[in-house]
């Protein structure tokens, strides 16, 4: 079991991969409560990589939330303006990402892993080999996935623009 | 930024810069030492992974810490944590019951008593002298146009076919709900979840919910906000609203209740028009 200092530590990881993912202060908060309540209930002290573990842990309870926030509608555009507010996106290409990816989850049929898959990459900007141990996945399928992804949201820009000609 | 303006997704650092688990893992400790130490020769060289790396160093909000480090050891078991022994707690849900207490006498209080808003000189087309608010609070309003949403500014005027969504902003912890009466006199009220007040955090914008499409009634429309300590029945403003004759003071269903109200001017504008 962790002690204090260790708790210290997973909470501040939460809060930052949430944070990066969930511009708004008050919705990393909850999901990187959801994460820790998730992570420690687990039964991670068999795991080698623990940090990798409660990445993966977070991520995942942030996907459910940007899923939500689609349910009701949020405005991503000022989603990824907050981002961009809070200075959490570090250049105009992850603010682009973070937009990109919103507009995925909202118009996108994609699944968790895909989801997942999609925020490992182009916003913690892991590897494939990265994404592939976290996930318990072959990086043969991270690649194959994310390039249908990335199609996804070629075909995506691609149909907004045939919208406003 | 939205259509094609927009690039196509890239991994958002090059290749030889480590992702962000990588970085977080050698702050861990989790890294081989020679794994590490080409990591911190990179960090060194590097100026944005420098960077990332002292933003991953710097304390986060402290008082949200605190109170996710207190909940994450509610979870932790009681029987084999050092953490429990030094903290003193002897059961968890016992401690769980006593936070939610907290929680609901601390979080939301009785208000010190508000100050009523003043009530509008003239109802129907005097809607313009209306601008009153209570203290801090506010409502906000995003507007959508030809794919582009932002924050409409407290001049700025909606068009027809805008899809609009509200946003509610107070000091206080609060209940509240929103109201809108157009220059024809017609009442809606603005749901968020059923027919109940929503809480609303203090010190934070609150999204309500749907987004609305604005028709092409002309004239400009009323949105009030009825603030209270305590819960009440949505329908008592909106039934007072509909037969309103502008005393703002007979809309609020206590006299700890608030009201902050703003107009929403309407213009027509021409298609591909932008914000007038």
């Amino acid at each position: 079991m962790p002690d204090r200092e260790q708790l210290r530590s997973l909470v501040s990881l939460a809060l930052r991969v949430c944070r990066r993912i969930l511009a708004n202060s008050a919705d990393a908060e909850d999901a990187a409560q959801d994460a820790l309540e998730r992570f420690l209930r687990s039964g991670f002290e068999g795991r080698s990589r623990p940090t990798t573990y409660l990445f993966t842990v977070a991520t995942r309870v942030c996907i459910d939330r940007l899923r939500r926030l689609r349910r009701q509608e949020r405005a991503y555009d000022e989603w990824a303006r907050q981002q961009e507010m809070v200075g959490l996106a570090e250049d105009r290409r992850s603010t682009d990402n973070m937009l990109l990816i919103g507009r995925l989850l909202s118009g996108a049929d994609l699944s968790d892993d895909d989801a997942a898959i999609a925020i490992h990459y182009f916003v913690h900007g892991m590897t494939e080999q990265e994404i592939a141990e976290a996930m318990d996945m072959k990086r043969r399928t991270v690649g194959w996935r994310l390039a249908r992804l990335t199609g996804k949201t070629r075909q995506m820009v691609s149909e907004d623009g045939n919208d406003r000609s | 930024m939205t259509g094609p303006d927009l690039p196509e997704m890239t991994r958002p650092r090059p290749d030889a810069c480590p992702s962000d688990l990588l970085l977080e893992r050698r702050l861990a400790g989790e890294l081989a030492s020679a794994h590490a130490a080409a990591l911190d020769a990179h960090a060194a060289s590097c100026p944005a992974c420098g960077a990332r790396v002292r933003a991953m160093q710097e304390p986060v909000l402290e008082d949200s810490k605190d109170r996710l480090l207190a909940q994450a050891a509610l979870v932790v078991p009681e029987s084999r944590s050092s953490l429990w022994k030094r903290i003193g707690i002897v059961r968890p849900a016992l401690l769980a019951t006593m936070l939610a207490a907290t929680v609901v006498l601390v979080v939301l209080p009785r208000l010190r008593e508000r100050t009523p808003v003043a009530p509008p000189a003239v109802p129907g087309d005097g809607l313009h002298s209306v601008l009153t608010k209570g203290g801090g609070d506010s409502i906000s309003v995003f507007v959508q146009r030809h794919g582009a949403i932002r924050r409409l500014g407290e001049d700025e005027a909606l068009a027809p076919g805008d899809r609009v969504q509200y946003a509610l902003v107070v000091e206080q912890a609060s209940l509240g709900a929103l109201y809108g009466r157009d220059s024809r006199g017609a009442t809606r009220y603005v749901p968020v979840e059923g027919d109940a007040p929503v809480v609303l955090p203090g010190g934070r914008e609150t999204l309500l919910q749907p987004a609305y499409v604005l028709d092409a009634t002309p004239g400009d429309e009323l949105l009030i906000a009825v603030l209270c300590p305590e819960p009440f029945l949505a329908d008592y403003p909106l039934e007072r609203l509909q037969q309103w004759s502008g005393d703002m003071a007979s809309l609020l269903p206590s006299p700890d209740c608030a009201a902050v109200v703003r107009v929403l001017r309407k213009v027509a504008v021409s298609p591909g028009g932008d914000f007038p």
